[in-house]
């Protein structure tokens, strides 16, 4: 528990890192989010400029921000008049969490079936084909297979809607594009735990007690074979919720990874932030509760890290 | 009367890439009810690949159990379908292995790999269940069982691990009770409460058990038979006295000089039998011992000895036995031992 809490306080200091580190970064990029396309009087820019207190000292815009930050307030955007961040992080983030947890799902359980399966049928034609689906999973970008199936299913087949939102079949080909790396890579590692966990003598002493084939594989062997599974949880989440940029703007999902990509062009500073602290939050509570599914699926570790307390 | 357990001419290989592995070639012997067999010999010749056979845990592939038959309560397993066998496993004959380190699963409680057993093969509800297993762990000599059974492996000893898999093994009530060197991995004192254990137990409940061991040292106390392996064959069985007092077979004489002397309070160092194990990719066309032995005569390295009964019960299966062979006494047995051992490097087997 104490362990838990400390990760805690430690991952807020991750949080505020990033906030001061985006907002400088920012802040020391050229040109503010006002000066480009037509020229505006000086006059209009001064009062923009104070009015979003684009004149106040940076430190105090700082303190300000880190103020609101504590609120959950991430500010009005430039860009889109009358709108606060919180307002298009509330619009596009049900969109991307939905994308999200669906890729997640599908990797996690395709994953892992894939997985499983091609371990009881090592060296035999389904394992083959695996390891055939893994390797492509693997190498090909996801751009690349977004736009791929984008054009196949999508345009020439018609089997789903190449672009857009809205509807249950909008999501196949997104999350598809998006969970094929991690569902290979998922099922690469559950292949090999499983290889590895079959071949120990605790199987062998399953066997031994006569339990059923299904109780030895899923109850004796699987929750040892996905440990390495769940140390790839970090990087998996991470790479789904940068994963979703990508897919977001290659399926116009209107999502939040549409927002900050066109907030970035914009120098829609809030939204950026916004956006930006959002992800830095997510990443850091999914390594904390992979942190903790590891511990639950191997007693020998303990959070604690040091004494068994 | 019916043996409780009876192997006939049983034969298993493992076909690998460098080619079939004649891990046991004609193996048979029996097991009666209430009684203690020991099987030794040195690593590899096929103790363990035997008694898996018999518990139908051979992996398949690689390996295959060839020919032979198993009787089991008059039962032959090798005609039983796997679903039958598992029904048979934990259940009617049980096993326990030789590394209590790694036998237990380390993500599951000693409790839940207890009481699994009794689920699958009694169908008791959890109290029942839980009401067997602390009575059986008390049995082993773990008292504080409604704590041990929250354990984990990992916060056990290996004594205490071994505890726990006999325990296991015996929650079923078997007939049979297969103990695949279950001391080897433990310290010496452990050892011997182990033993002492399955002494115990070998009385209370009338359990046949089957110990494989490499000390001879072991069988003495516990079994009432022995049979010696080499090279995946029997070279000789018999009563333990007979084994001791009158053993026919010089590998049998080879392992008998490493057991520590009863006058010597010190263990002796482990005597090896110089040399290296059989090549059982490629069997000898005779004796396998011949390369070996040194009492070997041209007829060793060309034919297989036949097994030869010594009375009733005592068996052997060496060249020395037969009628035309040169008559050997202790001394000269000894000398040529002596001889031998000083050229050999110190191998333990
Ligand atoms: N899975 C396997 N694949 C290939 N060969 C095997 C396999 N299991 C056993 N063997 C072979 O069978 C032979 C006999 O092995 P076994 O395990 O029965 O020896 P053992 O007498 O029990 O030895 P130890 O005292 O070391 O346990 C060995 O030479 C080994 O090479
Ligand atoms: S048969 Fe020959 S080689 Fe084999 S043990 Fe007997 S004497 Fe030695
Ligand atoms: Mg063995």
């Amino acid at each position: 528990m104490r362990y838990i809490f400390g990760r805690i306080v430690s991952a807020i200091f991750v949080v505020w890192f990033v906030i001061t580190l985006t907002f400088m970064l920012m802040h020391a990029i050229p040109g503010g989010p006002f000066s480009s396309e037509k020229v505006l009087p000086p006059a209009i820019i001064d009062n923009i400029n104070e009015r979003y207190h684009l004149n106040d000292p940076l430190l105090k815009q700082y303190l300000d921000y880190l103020k609101n930050m504590a609120y959950f307030d991430f500010g009005p955007s430039y860009r889109y008049q009358g709108r606060t961040v919180n307002d298009l992080l509330q619009e596009g983030f049900p969109k991307t969490a939905l994308l999200g947890l669906s890729a997640t799902i599908l990797a996690l359980f395709g994953g892992v079936a894939m997985g499983v399966t091609a371990a009881l049928k090592q060296n035999k034609m389904l394992d083959y084909v695996i390891i055939f689906l893994v390797t492509i999973g693997i190498s090909v970008p996801s751009f690349v297979l977004a736009t791929f199936l984008q054009y196949y299913i999508g345009y020439e087949l018609h089997w789903f809607p190449p672009l857009g939102w809205g509807e249950v079949k909008n999501i196949i080909l997104p999350v598809i594009a998006l969970s094929a790396y991690p569902v290979a890579q998922i099922a690469r590692l559950t292949r090999a735990g499983m290889l590895d966990v079959l071949t120990q003598d605790y199987i062998r002493t399953a066997k031994a007690k006569g339990l059923a084939k299904s109780t030895i594989i899923i109850r004796h062997a699987l929750k040892n074979a996905l440990t390495p599974v769940v140390t790839f949880l970090g990087p998996f989440f991470a790479y789904i919720l940068t994963g979703n940029f990508v897919i977001e703007y290659v399926f116009n999902i209107p999502g939040i990874g549409q927002f900050f990509v066109t907030s970035i062009s914009n120098r829609d500073y809030p939204v950026i932030m916004g956006t930006t602290v959002l992800f830095a939050a997510l990443l850091v509570t999914f390594n904390l509760l992979a942190d903790i599914i590891y511990t639950l699926l191997d007693p020998r570790i303990k959070l604690t890290g040091r004494e068994g307390a | 009367m019916q043996h409780l357990l009876e192997v006939d001419n049983l034969s298993t290989s493992f076909f690998t890439y460098a080619g079939e592995i004649r891990a046991v070639s004609g193996v048979s012997f029996y097991v009666d009810e209430g009684e203690a067999l020991g099987i030794v010999g040195e690593s590899g010749c096929g103790k363990s690949v035997t008694v898996k056979s018999i518990m139908g845990l051979i992996p398949e592939p690689p390996g295959k159990i060839i020919k032979g038959q198993i009787n089991f309560r008059g039962q032959n397993l090798l005609a039983l379908p796997e679903k039958k066998m598992a029904a048979l496993r934990g259940k009617a004959m049980s096993m326990i292995f030789q590394d209590p380190m790694t036998s237990l699963n380390p993500v599951l409680t000693i409790g839940q790999q207890m009481i699994e057993v009794l689920y699958r093969h009694e169908g008791f509800g959890k109290r029942e269940a839980f009401a067997r297993t602390a009575e059986f762990l008390d049995m082993v000599g773990i008292s504080d069982a409604r704590h041990c059974l929250k354990q984990y492996p990992h916060e056990f000893s290996g004594g205490m691990r071994q505890r726990v898999m006999i325990a296991t093994a015996l929650l079923c009530q078997p007939q049979l009770l297969i103990a695949d060197e279950p001391t080897t991995a433990l310290d010496v004192t452990i050892q011997a409460q182990i033993l002492e254990l399955l002494r115990d137990l070998k009385k209370k409940v009338n359990l046949s058990i089957i110990l494989i061991t490499h000390d001879l040292g072991v069988v003495a106390g516990f079994c009432s038979r022995v049979i010696v392996m080499y090279g995946g064959r029997i070279v000789e069985s018999g009563l333990v006295q007979d084994i001791f007092k009158s053993a026919q077979h010089p590998y049998t004489w080879g392992l008998l000089r490493s057991i520590p002397r009863l006058d010597n309070t010190q263990r002796t160092r482990l005597i090896p039998i110089p040399g290296t194990p059989p090549d059982l990719l490629h069997p000898a066309p005779g004796c396998e011992f011949a390369a070996r032995c040194p009492f070997a005569m041209n007829i060793c390295n060309e034919q297989v000895p036949v097994m030869r009964q010594i009375n009733s019960g005592h068996q052997a299966a060496c060249w020395l036995l037969h009628p035309q062979a040169p008559k050997l006494n202790i001394a000269e047995r000894r000398s040529r031992y002596e001889g031998t051992s000083h050229s050999g490097g110190r191998k333990s087997c």
